[in-house]
C-alpha cells in the first residue's frame, strides 16, 4: 500500500530530464480520509488520494517553480519545462548560492499499518462510541476523525534523494451542553493509541462542569494554560521569531539577544523532529537532515533555525528547517518541544489563590509580530480557581498579550506534557501557570 | 452561513449567535446598515455562474435597514427554514465536499463621503487596511488590527498612529455605524484565502465596501 517507488521514480525522472543549472524536486503522494460529525451525527465523510510533484529550477540564479498532480512521464517533463520557462523570465537572486548537497539522514519508522487500513466504518464505530458516552447526558458532540498517510520525497541535481512516509490519526471533538462546552483531541501515528473512552469521559465531565458560566470582568489575572493553549502560544512565538529569516530581516524578538535572558528561567523551547514524542520526518523540504535546535534554554536565547538560503547568507550550515518551495516565510520549526516541570497539574492548581484556568484558545492571531503581541478568545471551558480549587465556570474572555512577557512570568510548568496540533506542525508541551495574563475583553457566553 | 447556525462547523470555527429565531426581528446594525450577498458582481472574486449544487448565482439581502433578514444557504440547509437555496455552496476543488461559503458580501453604499465623515469627528481615528483578525466562536466579540491609522482631531487628519487595533461586540459595533460613504468611494475588495471546513478549504470571496464611521469604539487594546 505504501508505494515509495512511485515517488522515487518521479523524482529521478524529473532530475534526469532537467537541463537547468540546478534542480530540486518535491514529490508527494498520500491518502487521507476524514469523518466529520455534528449534532451527534456523522454529516460528512470524505477521502482523498492524490499525488503531486513540484519542481524548482535555477538558471543563472533565476528561480522558477511549477507543479502538477500527474506523475506520468509526459506530465513530469512538461512541469520541468514550465519551471525552466518561468525561471528565464525572473530576475536573478544575487544572494542565492546553491541548493544543498547530500548528508546522511537517519531513518525513522513513522508508519502504522493499523492507521493506514482504518476504514470509514472503523471511524464511524469510534465516533459512535464517543456518542454513547455523551448522549445520555443530553450533550451534543461535534468533531472530526481523520486517518491516512503521506509519502514525501525530495531530490536535487547535487545528489540528494530521500523519501519518507508518515501515517497520522487525528481526533478532535467539541462536546456541548446547553450553556457550556469542552474540547478533546488526540493525534498519533498509530490510531490504536487514540483512547476514545478516555477522551469521551474527560470531555463529558468538563462539558457538564462548564455549564451556567458566570460573568467575569476583564483584567490581568494569574492563569493556568492547558497544553492546547501553550502549544498555540509558543507556536506563534516560533512563527514570529525563531526562524533565521526573521532574524535577518530584523523582525525577531531574539534578534541581537543570543546569550541573553529573554524569558523566565523555567522556559526551555527546542525543535526536534527525531524526538519520540513528536511526529516528524528526519529531513526537511530540501532533503537536508533535521537537526535539534534549542531556541531558548532556561530563558536564555540560544539559536535560530535555518534553511540553505538563510544559512549560506551567514556562512553556517542549514539546520534542516526548510519549508516547501516557493516559501516566503523562511525556515520554521514544525516539531516544537517545551521542557516540563516537576509538579503534576493537580498540585499546581492547589497553589492558586485566584486564577483563571484556560482549556483552549480560539482564533488566535499575531497583532504585532515584532513585540510578539497576540490576541484571541478563550473557548470550551474557562474556569475560575479560588483557594486551590476549581470553583466556577466563567464566560469566555478575550486576551491581548505579549507572549515574551507571558513567558517571563511562568511560575510553574507541569510534569505532564501532551502532543498538540499547532499553527506550525505540532508541539509537545506542558501546562503552564503564569503570574499575569492580560484579558482585555469579554463575550456573552 | 446557515450551516454554522445549524451546528455543522461547531468543532472548528464554532456556531453563530444569529439563531433562527432572530430572523426578521433582530437589530444587527443601525438603520443605515444594509448588507447583501451578490454572486453576480462582474469581475469580483466571489462571483460565479452556478454554485456547486447547480443553483444560479444570486443577489439577496442579509441585513436590511439594520435588521437581520437572511442567511447564506444551500439545497442541503435551506429547507430547514422553508426556503430554496440562494446558491452559496462551493468546494475549493474536485476532491472536496462543497460547503456554504461567502460569495461577495457587501456593505451597501450610503450617502456620505470620507472627507465629510472625517470633518465631523472631534476626536477619533481613521484606520485602514486590516492586518489581523480574531472573533469568538459565536461571532460576537471581535478584534482587528490595521496596518496604519491616523488621529482625527477637530475634523482633520493628524499624526500617524502605530499598530492600531479595535474591538467590539458585533451588533453593538454595527449599531454604532452613523455614516457610510457613497457609490463613488465604494469598491469590491477580493480575499483569496478564506478558510473553512475540515479538511480545510480555501475560498475566493469578496467584500464590497466604502469608508464608514463607527462611534465609541474601543481602540488601542492591550497597547
Amino acid at each position: 500500500m505504501i508505494d515509495k517507488q512511485l515517488i522515487v521514480n518521479a523524482l529521478k525522472a524529473a532530475i534526469d530530464y532537467s537541463k537547468a543549472d540546478q534542480t530540486e524536486v518535491l514529490a508527494t503522494s498520500g491518502s487521507n480520509a476524514l469523518t466529520r460529525f455534528s449534532n451527534n451525527q456523522i454529516h460528512q465523510n470524505v477521502s482523498q488520494t492524490n499525488m503531486s510533484i513540484s519542481v524548482r529550477t535555477i538558471i543563472d540564479k533565476k528561480i522558477g517553480y511549477a507543479s502538477t498532480n500527474r506523475l506520468d512521464e509526459h506530465s513530469i517533463k512538461k512541469t520541468v519545462d514550465k519551471s525552466i520557462e518561468i525561471a528565464k523570465f525572473k530576475q536573478p537572486d544575487a544572494e542565492l548560492v546553491s541548493l544543498p548537497t547530500p548528508k546522511p539522514i537517519v531513518t525513522r519508522d513513522l508508519i502504522s499499518n493499523e492507521t493506514i487500513s482504518f476504514s470509514p466504518m472503523d471511524r464511524a464505530k469510534a465516533i459512535q462510541k464517543l456518542m454513547g458516552i455523551v448522549e445520555p447526558q443530553n450533550l451534543t458532540a461535534a468533531g472530526a476523525f481523520s486517518t491516512g498517510y503521506t509519502i514525501i520525497g525530495i531530490a536535487n541535481s547535487l545528489g540528494i534523494l530521500t523519501v519518507g512516509a508518515i501515517s497520522e490519526a487525528d481526533l478532535k471533538t467539541v462536546v456541548m451542553a446547553a450553556t457550556g462546552s469542552a474540547y478533546g483531541s488526540s493525534v498519533s501515528i498509530d490510531v490504536g493509541s487514540i483512547d476514545i473512552e478516555r477522551i469521551g469521559r474527560s470531555v463529558k465531565k468538563r462539558a457538564l462542569d462548564s455549564q451556567n458560566p458566570s460573568d467575569i470582568d476583564p483584567g490581568v489575572y494569574p492563569v493556568i494554560l492547558s497544553p492546547d493553549a501553550v502549544a498555540d502560544m509558543i507556536s506563534f512565538l516560533a512563527f514570529a521569531g525563531f526562524g533565521a529569516l526573521a532574524k535577518q530581516e530584523g523582525r525577531s524578538f531574539m534578534g541581537d539577544r543570543i546569550g541573553q535572558q529573554v524569558v523566565g528561567s523555567k522556559v526551555s523551547i527546542w525543535d526536534n523532529a527525531l524526538d519520540e514524542n513528536t511526529i516528524g520526518l528526519p529531513f526537511d523540504f530540501e532533503g537536508v537532515p533535521k537537526q535539534k535546535v534549542v531556541f531558548i534554554e532556561n530563558g536564555v536565547a540560544k539559536a535560530f533555525c535555518y534553511d540553505s538560503y538563510t544559512a549560506q547568507k551567514e556562512s553556517v550550515e542549514s539546520t534542516g528547517h526548510a519549508l516547501p518551495a516557493p516559501n516566503t516565510y523562511g525556515p520554521l520549526p514544525l516539531n516544537l518541544i517545551m521542557a516540563s516541570g516537576n509538579t503534576p497539574i493537580g498540585e499546581i492548581i492547589k497553589t492558586c489563590e485566584r486564577a483563571i484556568l484556560v482549556n483552549r484558545f480560539h482564533y488566535t492571531n499575531l497583532e504585532d509580530p515584532i513585540r510578539t503581541i497576540f490576541t484571541g478568545m478563550t473557548r470550551d471551558g474557562t474556569f475560575l480557581i479560588e483557594n486551590g480549587k476549581i470553583k466556577t465556570p466563567v464566560k469566555n474572555l478575550r486576551f491581548t498579550q505579549n507572549i515574551v512577557e507571558a513567558l517571563s512570568q511562568v511560575e510553574e510548568l507541569s510534569s505532564e506534557r501532551e502532543l498538540k496540533d499547532a499553527i506550525l506542525g505540532g508541539a509537545y508541551v506542558p501546562w503552564a501557570k503564569i503570574a499575569e495574563f492580560k484579558f482585555t475583553g469579554a463575550t456573552q457566553f | 452561513e446557515f450551516d454554522r447556525v445549524l451546528g455543522m462547523e461547531a468543532s472548528f470555527a464554532g456556531t453563530s449567535f444569529l439563531t433562527i429565531d432572530k430572523m426578521s426581528n433582530f437589530r444587527y446594525g443601525s438603520p443605515i446598515v444594509n448588507i447583501n450577498a451578490d454572486a453576480t458582481i462582474p469581475g469580483a472574486l466571489g462571483t460565479f455562474g452556478y454554485d456547486d449544487e447547480g443553483v444560479p448565482a444570486q443577489k439577496f439581502d442579509i441585513i436590511k435597514n439594520g435588521i437581520f433578514v437572511g442567511y447564506l444557504t444551500s439545497r442541503e440547509t435551506a429547507p430547514v427554514i422553508g426556503q430554496k437555496s440562494n446558491g452559496c455552496m462551493r468546494a475549493d476543488g474536485w476532491g472536496k465536499l462543497p460547503l456554504i461559503r461567502m460569495t461577495n458580501i457587501n456593505l451597501l453604499p450610503g450617502n456620505s463621503t470620507l472627507d465629510q465623515m472625517i470633518s465631523e469627528v472631534k476626536d477619533g481615528l481613521y484606520l485602514a487596511t486590516n492586518r489581523s483578525w480574531s472573533i469568538d466562536d459565536k461571532r460576537l466579540n471581535f478584534q482587528f488590527a490595521t496596518q496604519v491609522g491616523w488621529e482625527i482631531k477637530n475634523g482633520k487628519l493628524g499624526s500617524m498612529v502605530k499598530n492600531p487595533n479595535y474591538t467590539g461586540i458585533t451588533p453593538d459595533f454595527w449599531g454604532s455605524c452613523d455614516a457610510i460613504a457613497g457609490k463613488k468611494e465604494w469598491r469590491v475588495w477580493g480575499l483569496p484565502n478564506c478558510g473553512k471546513g475540515e479538511p480545510m478549504q480555501v475560498a475566493h470571496v469578496a467584500h464590497g465596501a466604502a469608508p464608514a464611521r463607527f462611534n465609541n469604539i474601543k481602540v488601542g487594546v492591550g497597547r
